[in-house]
């Protein structure tokens, strides 16, 4: 077992940059997920340190070693292949036994020097992970002989019987369908936990990332965007990027300008949501992302233009029928919260276990519309906020998402138990402060706005 | 990567067609059938006319002799002897081939710039016909004015040996390109699989890439095995049989049987010459399929 350290780390294909000065830090006995979408440098990442690619700039270490110029079998790794990368004309035992035929390795009870295993040592090494994978009745066979799933349970077995301090996972789950990948899922983590070997996984599936990951290093344009556990990354996305890619269906994002008027707001066609102070960013978090998010974003000022985020499920919806019979405030007290934006139903799309409303958002501040017309008898639906809504604001086209009456659309998640307002009606969302995020709009940085609160009040 | 593709074991369970679709099935195929009924079937249903007949001595009339005539010509030194050269000729080409083929090829699988100026060099071979290939060896190992000056073609021990050079210098550029197009479908990701188990270049070679190029042999060995026993162009050119009838072949012995007088003797030489070859072939493929790695996934 070992960490493995990318420090300053850069690989150019000519004048392409496939990864961008990238240092990071794998620890120890750490399943680290390296998450992005194709084509952002993360398997040239993997690559590197499996030393299939040399790098470019920058060092490499597995434990404390420097492997710039170490031989891919000398690194002492494990790949598991996206295409499992099977010898296609030898059985399943000769294929998981191809390590220790190759490598010279530590001996159980034997101190000292490593050396290569002898028949029997090696046949009882392969028949213990065979039966750790459930592979024990598949020896024979070759590899066209399996299925799918266990073509990768035989990779997984290679990659394990040579005992790698390292195991790097490019993609091994793209080619299994949904419920074994799931399955399988399951059982790579299981290993994990069993081994305690380091595991480097690049995945472009965000679920992936986020069900298995001890940390996730978000990468996009070959540089690292976010290094973090699941819940910091998810919770607190240090950029744009992050906070788009994470999260199903994405953030939803709005374009808005910063206004001090009357306290800390966002502008948003016409109109204003208050950002009051939170505790928010003073949760614990990944400490060097978001300091070095914080050093370039400057100040928090009046007409500065931002994004507003907001994850689906932190939003909460009230129907055009309470709105109408009372009034925003209403609202307000059904809710806990103040009313952040009023929009109308354009769809809804209904999933079994939960339902995904997309409001189309208007430009009038909240009750300032007229909430009668669009929404018809059955439509006023009483949302109440004590369901637990599950409220999901759409990216849509947040490009001019300032504009008033443009189609800046939001999402918003309804558990199975609510009934759906229907399309044209008049609803107004909330969303604990908490929850809501701000990013600079020409940076894409998250800003923390309660550090920069009694500045801004201030003036 | 497959040069023949065996049929997938669902479909030997046949399915039958109803009659219309038999007449369409039998329609499509039928152009094939004529050609090959009028260039192939017909001359060897001719053959084996010719086969059982002998001519009288000038030629001007024939008998029927039946199979007799069978075993006085395959018994004979002349049909023996040329077919031992011609096994010869096989034995001389068909190893050097491979070697040659993958040699050339290994060097030139990289991703090298200007590489392909040497692919296009190693290839040139399969564009010259063997008349002319033959003409320039004969040309390049002349003894006066050769660059290779040798007298090899001139000593009855080594003329066979000599004009078979110039068949594995022809064959260079067919080997190279199956053997090349065979180790570009080996997948990179089985290489770099085999380099992280801890295989250095040329574990991985023997491991990985000979195994997976072994339909490329078999292709290669069934194909060159023929070229083998079929060489005539290259003795005729080279040395017409001699010296002293040291690479007197199967099919320059046919050639020459080609009198009016010898017609049924050259008939029988040609079905020896046929069912030799059929059996090589069939040996090879299967000694060699049971060893050999079709398809990968």
């Amino acid at each position: 077992m070992a960490s493995v350290t990318l420090d300053d780390v850069t690989k150019r294909y000519g004048e392409v940059v496939a990864v961008d000065h990238m240092s990071l830090a794998v620890e120890d006995g750490e399943l680290m997920v390296l998450l992005g979408p194709s084509g952002c440098g993360k398997t040239t990442a993997l690559r590197m340190i499996a030393g299939l690619e040399d790098a470019t700039e920058g060092t490499i270490r597995i434990g404390d070693r420097v492997v710039n110029d170490v031989e891919p079998r000398h690194r002492d790794v494990s790949m598991v292949f996206q295409n499992y990368a099977l010898y296609p004309h030898l059985t399943v035992e000769k294929n998981i036994a191809s390590p220790l035929l190759a490598r010279e390795m530590h001996v159980d009870g034997e101190d000292g020097a490593v050396r290569k295993l002898s028949r029997t040592e090696r046949k009882e090494r392969v028949n213990d992970v065979a039966r750790l994978l459930g592979l024990e009745s598949l020896l024979a066979r070759k590899p066209s002989a399996l299925s799918g799933g266990q073509r990768q349970r035989v990779a997984l077995a290679r990659a394990i019987v040579a005992r790698p301090k390292v195991f790097l996972m490019d993609e091994p789950l793209s080619n299994l369908d949904a419920k074994l990948r799931v399955q399988t899922r399951g059982e790579i983590v299981d290993l994990h936990q069993r081994l305690g070997t380091t595991i480097i996984y690049v995945t472009h599936d965000q679920v992936e990332a986020l069900t298995m990951a001890n940390r996730i290093a978000l990468i996009e344009a070959g540089r690292l965007q976010q290094v973090g556990d699941p819940q910091s990354v998810y919770d607190r996305p240090a950029n744009l990027f992050v906070a788009r890619f994470l999260g199903t269906p994405p953030m939803n994002t709005v374009e808005g300008t910063i206004t001090t008027t009357g306290g800390l707001g966002v502008r948003i066609g016409g109109v204003t949501v208050s950002l009051p102070p939170t505790p928010g960013d003073s949760r614990t978090n990944d400490g060097k992302t978001e300091a070095r998010a914080s050093a370039s974003v400057g100040r928090i000022e009046q007409g500065r233009p931002v994004v507003l985020g907001i994850r689906s499920e932190h939003l909460q919806m009230l129907g055009g029928a309470m709105q109408e019979g009372g009034s925003s405030e209403a609202a307000q007290v059904a809710s806990g919260f103040e009313p952040l934006l009023t929009g109308t139903v354009a769809h809804v799309e209904w999933l079994g276990h939960e339902s995904l409303v997309t409001v189309a958002i208007g430009s009038g501040p909240p009750g300032a519309r007229d909430g009668g017309t669009g929404s018809g008898a059955g439509s006023s639906v009483a949302i109440t906020s004590s369901m637990p809504t599950d409220a999901v604001i759409g990216t849509g086209d947040s490009e001019g998402g300032d504009v008033p009456g443009s189609r800046t659309t939001i999402e918003v998640r309804l558990g199975a138990d609510e009934q759906s307002p229907r399309a044209g009606a008049t609803v107004t969302l909330f969303a604990d402060p908490r929850h809501l995020h701000l990013f600079d709009l020409a940076s894409g940085q998250r800003l923390a706005w309660d550090t920069h609160l009694q500045a801004a009040a201030s003036r | 990567m497959t040069l023949w593709t065996r049929a997938p074991a669902s479909t030997s369970r046949r399915r039958r067609f109803s009659g219309k679709e038999a007449l369409i099935a039998y329609a499509c195929l039928l152009p094939s059938i004529v050609v090959f009924a009028v260039f192939a079937y017909y001359p060897l249903y001719a053959l084996v006319q010719e086969a059982l007949r002998q001519s009288n001595s000038f030629g001007t009339a024939s008998r029927y002799v039946g199979f007799s005539q069978f075993s006085s010509v395959l018994s004979s030194g002349e049909f023996l002897s040329g077919l031992a050269h011609s096994a010869l000729y096989v034995v001389f080409t068909v190893p050097v081939g491979l070697v040659a083929g993958t040699v050339l090829a290994v060097s030139a699988h990289r991703r090298l710039r200007g590489i392909k100026i040497f692919q296009t060099i190693f290839t040139s071979t399969v564009a010259t016909s063997t008349a002319v290939s033959s003409v320039i060896f004969f040309v390049l190992i002349n003894p006066e004015v050769g660059i290779f000056r040798t007298n090899i073609l001139n000593d009855p021990r080594w003329a066979l040996l000599g004009v078979s050079f110039s068949s594995m210098w022809a064959n260079l550029g067919l080997c190279f390109i199956i053997v090349l197009a065979g180790l570009q479908a080996v997948p990179d990701e089985l290489i770099e699989a085999a380099t992280l188990d801890g295989f250095g270049a040329f574990r991985r070679f023997l491991r990985v890439t000979l195994p997976l190029l072994s339909p490329v042999y078999l292709f290669l060995i069934v194909v060159l095995s023929v070229f083998g026993f079929q060489a005539y162009a290259q003795i005729v050119v080279l040395t017409q049989g001699g010296p002293a009838g040291a690479t007197q072949t199967l099919v320059y012995d046919i050639f020459n049987s080609q009198t009016p007088n010898l017609q049924g003797v050259g008939a029988v030489m040609s079905l020896g010459l046929l069912v030799v070859t059929a059996m090589a072939a069939a040996v090879q493929f299967s000694i060699l399929q049971r060893r050999v790695q079709y398809g990968t996934r």
